[in-house]
C-alpha cells in the first residue's frame, strides 16, 4: 500500500511530509530495542513513543516513516529530528491495536504486497 | 494515558532537579518571633524546623499570624509547629510532588533523602524555575553531538563520538550521524543499517550503564568499518550473562523510556561481521566490531537472529 493510504485509513495528521512511497510492512512497538531488532524491509513504524530518540531509532533501522499512535502530543524536537533526517511523520488518534487492525486489513488485501 | 508536552516534562524531571537547595531552617527552641524574622529575611512563607539534622516540623506564615493574633509569638516554635509534615523524595517524578502540592494546597514540600535528612524544598517558584531552565536547555540544544572527524595515516577516516552517561535525550544521535556519514560515502543501505543499529545499542549502553560515559570510534577503512566502543567503568562481572537476550540491569525508569529490554548486546552481535566484547569489573568495557564492506549474504540484508524475537 502507499504511505498516503495508511495515513488516510488511520485519519492521521501529517507532521512531516514527503513524497509518497510504497509500504510493504509495518513494525509496531513501544520499546526502542524492539524496533532495533526488526529485520523488516520497506516498513513503517507504529509507536506510542513520541521522543526524538524514537525518531532517531527509526532512522537507524531505515524505517520509511513513523506513525505515532494514541493521539499523543508529539514533541516539537521530534518533529525537527524527523524533518532533519527526511523521515515522514504522522500521528493518529487511534490506539495501537486499532491502528494495526486497520492497516492489516489494508495490507493483506492490497494486490501490491503479496509477500 | 495521554500526555501534553509539559506533562511529559514534569514526569521526566525529578524532584531533586526542581527543588531549592539553599534551605533556611530554624530550630525548635527558637521563638516564633525568631521564625518570623528569619522568614522575612529569607522571603519565604514557610520554614522547616530542624533539630540535629533531622526535620521535626514546619512553621508557616499562617502560624505566625495566629501567634500574633493570640499573643504567643514569643513562645518556642516547638509548642506550635506542625509536626505532621507532608514530604517528598528526591527521586520521585516532579509530577508526583506537583499533584501533592495541588491536592494539599501547601505552599512548599520539604524533600527528605533516604536517611530522612532535609535536602531541599519544592515550591511553586522552584518548579517554575526548573521548568524554564529545562525548556531553555531543550530549545538551545540542537542535533549536534560531540563528533570529531579526522583522517588517519592509513587513509582511513575516523569519526569519534563522546557519549555522556545519563544523557538519554541524545540516545541514537551518534548512530544517525554515523549513518548519514556512511550514506554520503556510498555505503550500501543494508550495511548502513547494520552499523547504525550496532552503534545505537552501543551508545545507549554507554548512556545507561557506564559510570562516566565513553567513546565510540568508527574507522572507515577501504575494506571494512571498525567500531571501537570503550568506557572506564563499572565493567561487567559475568559477560556470558550480559550477552543473554533479555538480561538487563536497567531500572524501571530506564525501561519507561523504551530502553533496557536486554536485547542490546545480542543485537550488536547479530549485526556485526566480527564481534569482540571484553570487560573487567572496576576497569571498564570494550567492544570491537568489524563490518565488511562486501555483503555477507546474497542480499546483504540484516539477518533475522535466532536468539532475538523479531517483530
Ligand atoms: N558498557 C557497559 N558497562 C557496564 N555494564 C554493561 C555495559 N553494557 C552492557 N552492560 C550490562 O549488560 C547488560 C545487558 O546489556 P544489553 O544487552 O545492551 O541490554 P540492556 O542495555 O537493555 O540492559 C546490561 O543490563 C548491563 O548490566
Ligand atoms: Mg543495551
Amino acid at each position: 500500500m502507499l504511505w498516503s493510504d495508511a495515513i488516510k485509513a488511520l485519519a492521521a495528521q501529517t507532521l512531516v511530509d514527503g513524497p509518497d512511497f510504497e509500504v510493504k510492512n509495518f513494525a509496531a512497538a513501544d520499546l526502542l530495542s524492539d524496533i532495533l531488532a526488526t529485520s523488516k524491509e520497506d516498513f513503517v513504524i507504529l509507536t506510542g513513543q513520541t521522543s526524538p530518540q524514537a525518531i532517531r531509532t527509526a532512522v537507524a533501522v531505515g524505517a520509511l516513516g513513523v506513525i505515532i499512535v494514541r493521539g499523543k502530543q508529539v514533541l516539537p524536537e521530534s518533529i525537527n529530528v524527523a524533518r532533519n533526517y527526511g523521515i515522514p511523520l504522522a500521528a493518529t488518534q487511534l490506539k495501537m491495536f486499532e491502528s494495526c487492525v486497520t492497516l492489516g486489513g489494508l495490507l493483506w488485501s492490497s494486490p501490491s504486497s503479496k509477500n | 494515558m495521554e500526555f501534553s508536552f509539559v506533562e511529559e516534562l514534569v514526569h521526566r524531571l525529578k524532584v531533586f532537579q526542581a527543588m531549592a537547595t539553599n534551605v533556611v531552617t530554624v530550630s525548635p527552641e527558637n521563638s516564633l518571633r525568631d521564625a518570623q524574622i528569619t522568614m522575612r529575611e529569607a522571603r519565604v512563607s514557610g520554614i522547616p524546623v530542624v533539630k540535629d539534622n533531622i526535620m521535626v516540623g514546619i512553621v508557616t506564615i499562617e502560624d505566625i499570624i495566629q501567634a500574633l493574633d493570640h499573643g504567643y509569638i514569643e513562645e518556642p516554635i516547638d509548642r506550635w509547629m506542625t509536626r505532621d509534615v507532608v514530604t517528598v523524595e528526591p527521586n520521585w517524578p516532579l509530577s508526583r510532588a506537583m499533584s501533592i502540592l495541588d491536592r494539599t494546597r501547601f505552599g512548599r514540600l520539604p524533600v527528605l533523602d533516604e536517611d530522612g535528612r532535609l535536602c531541599g524544598v519544592i515550591t511553586p517558584e522552584s518548579i517554575l524555575r526548573a521548568l524554564l531552565t529545562e525548556l531553555n536547555r531543550l530549545l538551545a540544544r540542537d542535533e549536534k553531538s560531540e563528533v570529531t572527524i579526522e583522517t588517519l595515516e592509513s587513509e582511513a577516516l575516523r569519526l569519534r563520538f563522546e557519549i555522556e552517561a545519563g544523557d538519554y535525550d541524545r540516545a541514537g544521535l551518534a548512530s544517525v550521524q554515523l549513518k548519514r556519514e556512511l550514506a554520503s560515502r556510498g555505503v550500501e543501505p543494508a550495511l548502513q543499517r547494520r552499523v547504525a543499529i550496532a552503534t545505537h545499542e552501543a551508545e545507549t549502553n554507554l548512556i545507561i550503564h557506564s559510570t562516566s560515559g565513553g567513546t565510540i570510534i568508527a574507522d572507515l577503512e577501504p575494506e571494512s568499518i571498525r567500531l571501537t566502543v570503550t568506557d572506564d567503568g563499572p565493567g561487567i562481572d559475568d559477560i556470558e550473562q550480559a550477552m543473554q537476550p533479555g538480561y538487563s540491569t536497567a531500572s524501571d525508569f530506564i525501561r519507561s523510556l523504551g530502553f533496557g529490554a536486554g536485547m542490546g548486546l545480542p543485537n550488536i552481535k547479530r549485526c556485526a561481521d566480527h564481534f569482540e566484547f571484553k570487560s573487567k569489573p572496576g576497569l571498564g568495557t570494550r567492544l570491537n566490531l568489524r563490518f565488511d564492506l562486501k555483503p555477507r549474504s546474497a542480499t546483504g540484508q540484516v539477518q533475522p537472529a535466532d536468539a532475538i524475537p523479531s517483530l
